[in-house]
């Protein structure tokens, strides 16, 4: 029980990082980004070819990431700049197209066989006390997590950059106006939140293996999350994430694995009927 | 005029698309159903270069009296109704006289109508869930034991070599997965072994820890997994992740070098009953695996092995038979053998061959041959 617990909580941390990028991007440009998968599974292969050719864990993960938020710049300035002033449904299924298409490039460029990146960390596992076992990678990966969201709440609360951010989550009109740079932060949150993703890629396709098809699976937890956690909320996918670890593990323990799935989305009917925003999301009023 | 004229160029343009696959009358076509993307691709892509090879071998020796052979390849994912449509297109519309097909037990029994309805030779070398040939299918041939044939042999060695009392079984949720516990179940417990433990999980799950956390906590003296290379590498990943040392017993794709690449050093110590390995000594084998090297790199691993006996097979019948007439194949599959690398390939009344069986260990990227049964025998 206590192993279920302890792997159901870094797991959820692992969901949650999946999830940040995915509540950020809906948080600051209102866009359900159906393609968040197939960043997360970019940053996954990317670090795969990568470590594959010889650089090792670290630097590669940076490169992945970098490479991604590139891909993600290219794409908002092609497909989502064009369609700003669109509506979100039209918004939603261009991004939905976009994750047909980069799945496909996916597939071209690297083919359907899944890889293994080797992990940096050895793989004897850390054992905890109560005879808990996790992997060094995991641990890592829980860890990043929790700093990287941190990170991304100082940001928001303590920078300019992030008070400009707010600004146009407020009221886009009145914060360009004002003088901001509207078009560029949109472009910079879409790059952040897909590098994001492309760091949970790196980690989580470490600790199981990337191919093509891996961002379908992560994207429906992520969605999972937010809306359990609250969209666009930084600690409401956080605590999603764990909240759907916690369940999935302690109930994939006790059920049998093909309903492991049922826990998530018996949680989320819960939270949308007591709850619609979300755990700890807010009813937000915005002007358009 | 602009207009009839592109009317004219489509009707062209539709014909030649159509047309394009009708069959040349020069070639003979063949078709294989194999899992080409999905959770199990990694494996279909063997047997796809497996087949490709031995279509390859045929036509270069003079093919069929002159007469080439072209192989179509369709993608049945390993899922039922993919698999289907797969057949019917393969056998619809590039007309094949045989198929190969589909790899995952669960994925062949729904292509076994398909071909009893068209009359087309069906010949299996993967599919492992013994309802496949029991009862007989006239259309269907298998060159792959079945689970309860592994089990007779493969139960001995766990329970009287490996000394294993009490086993947590982690199966795949399909037929291939729950006719292996099925079928082990009765002949463990003639050895005084059992199955402490019996979780099955989906084609494609990622995070095993919870149900090998279950197994570890069962108090099994040993592990018995049955899956693929992608399902079987991420298992042992997280084996080693909750720090378990249990012996691994397997039946899959634990030796082949598709699961070597993804499990890495997680692959290490384990056994897997199949009919293939490193180091097996029979000519045929010998043949196969010299004349693989000098197209290939690295040993043939078994989903190589099975989809180039699959079309073999096929192969030999349309030898035999002279004939592509379908009929005539499938009383010559009936009655024909011929030496495979995996041993004497013979059909039952029930269309199913007896071979050799081989369990393996993992040594250094190898799954090197500890054991061989000819199932043949007794």
């Amino acid at each position: 029980m206590l192993q279920d617990i302890a792997s159901g909580l870094v797991i959820g941390l692992a969901y949650a990082m999946i999830a940040l990028g995915l509540s950020v991007i809906f948080g600051v440009l209102r866009i359900i980004n159906f393609a968040h998968g197939e960043f997360y599974m970019l940053g996954g292969l990317m670090l795969y070819s990568l470590s594959s050719q010889g650089f090792s864990f670290f630097p590669a993960l940076a490169g992945a990431v970098l490479g991604t938020m590139v891909v993600a710049i290219v794409i908002d300035g092609l497909v989502l700049k064009p369609l700003r002033r669109s509506d979100e449904v039209t918004i939603a299924l261009a991004t939905l197209g976009l994750s047909i298409f980069l799945s496909n490039v996916a597939l071209v460029i690297w083919g359907p066989v899944p890889h293994q990146i080797v992990s940096p960390f050895s793989i004897d596992p850390l054992v905890l006390p109560g005879g808990v076992y996790l992997s060094r990678l995991e641990l890592f990966a829980a860890a990043a997590t929790l700093v990287i969201m941190l990170g991304m709440h100082l940001i928001l609360q303590h920078t300019s950059i992030g008070r400009q951010m707010r600004a146009v989550v407020q009221d886009r009109d009145a914060a360009a106006v004002v003088g901001l740079n509207v078009d560029m932060i949109y472009q910079m949150t879409f790059a952040v939140g897909c590098g994001l993703a492309a760091v949970a890629g790196g980690l989580l396709g470490t600790m199981f293996l990337v191919f093509p098809g891996m961002g379908l699976q992560a994207v429906l937890k992520a969605f999972a999350v937010v809306v359990i956690g609250g969209m666009g909320s930084f600690s409401g996918a956080v605590v999603g994430g764990l909240l759907l670890g916690l369940a999935e593990s302690v109930g994939g323990a006790w059920l049998p694995s093909g309903y492991k799935d049922i826990v998530a989305f018996i949680m989320i009917v819960v939270v949308l009927a007591l709850r619609p925003q979300g755990l700890l999301g807010s009813k937000q009023v915005r002007v358009r | 005029m602009n207009s009839s004229r592109r009317l004219m160029l489509a009707t062209i343009a539709a014909v030649a698309l159509t047309s394009g696959a009708a069959i040349s009358a020069d070639k003979i076509p063949l078709g294989l159903v194999a899992p080409t993307s999905g959770s199990v691709a990694l494996d279909g892509q063997q047997q796809v270069a497996g087949a490709n090879f031995a279509v390859d071998e045929f036509n270069k020796a003079g093919g069929l009296g002159g007469k080439q052979v072209e192989l179509f390849v369709e993608d049945g994912e390993c899922k039922p109704a993919s698999s289907t449509a797969a057949a019917e297109k393969l056998i619809t519309r590039n007309e094949v006289v045989a198929l190969a097909a589909a790899f995952c037990s669960s994925a062949t029994k729904a292509v076994q109508p398909i071909a009893e309805k068209y009359q087309v030779p069906v010949i299996n070398g993967i599919s492992s869930d013994p309802s496949l040939t029991d009862p007989l299918r006239p259309w269907f041939f298998r060159t792959k034991i079945h689970n309860v044939i592994r089990g007779k042999y493969y139960a001995k060695f766990i329970a009287d070599d490996l000394k294993l009392k009490k086993l947590a079984a982690l199966a795949v949720d399909d037929d291939f997965g729950r006719s292996a516990v099925t079928a082990f179940t009765p002949v463990l417990k003639q050895y005084g072994t059992e199955f402490g433990l019996v979780r099955f999980f989906k084609h494609g799950e990622v995070n095993f820890i919870s149900i090998l956390n279950a197994a570890k906590q069962s108090g099994a003296d040993g592990l018995f997994l049955v899956g693929e290379a992608q399902d079987g590498a991420l298992i042992m990943k997280q084996y080693y992740q909750l720090g378990l040392k249990l012996p691994v017993v397997a039946l899959g794709s634990f030796n082949t070098p598709q699961f070597f690449d993804a499990a890495g050093s997680a692959a290490e110590g384990v056994y897997n009953a199949e009919v293939w390995g490193e180091g097996i000594d029979n000519a045929a084998a010998k043949n196969f695996v010299s004349a693989w090297q000098q197209k290939n790199k690295g040993y043939p691993g078994l989903y190589a092995v099975s989809g180039y006996i699959e079309l073999r097979t096929i192969l030999e019948a349309l030898k035999k038979a002279d004939s592509t007439d379908r009929n005539k194949l499938k009383s010559t599959l009936e009655t024909m053998s011929w030496e495979s690398p995996i041993g004497t390939i013979k059909f039952d009344a029930n269309h199913q061959a007896q071979t050799l069986m081989f369990v393996t260990k993992n040594e250094s990227g190898k799954g090197v041959v500890v054991a061989t049964f000819d199932t043949s025998k007794d």
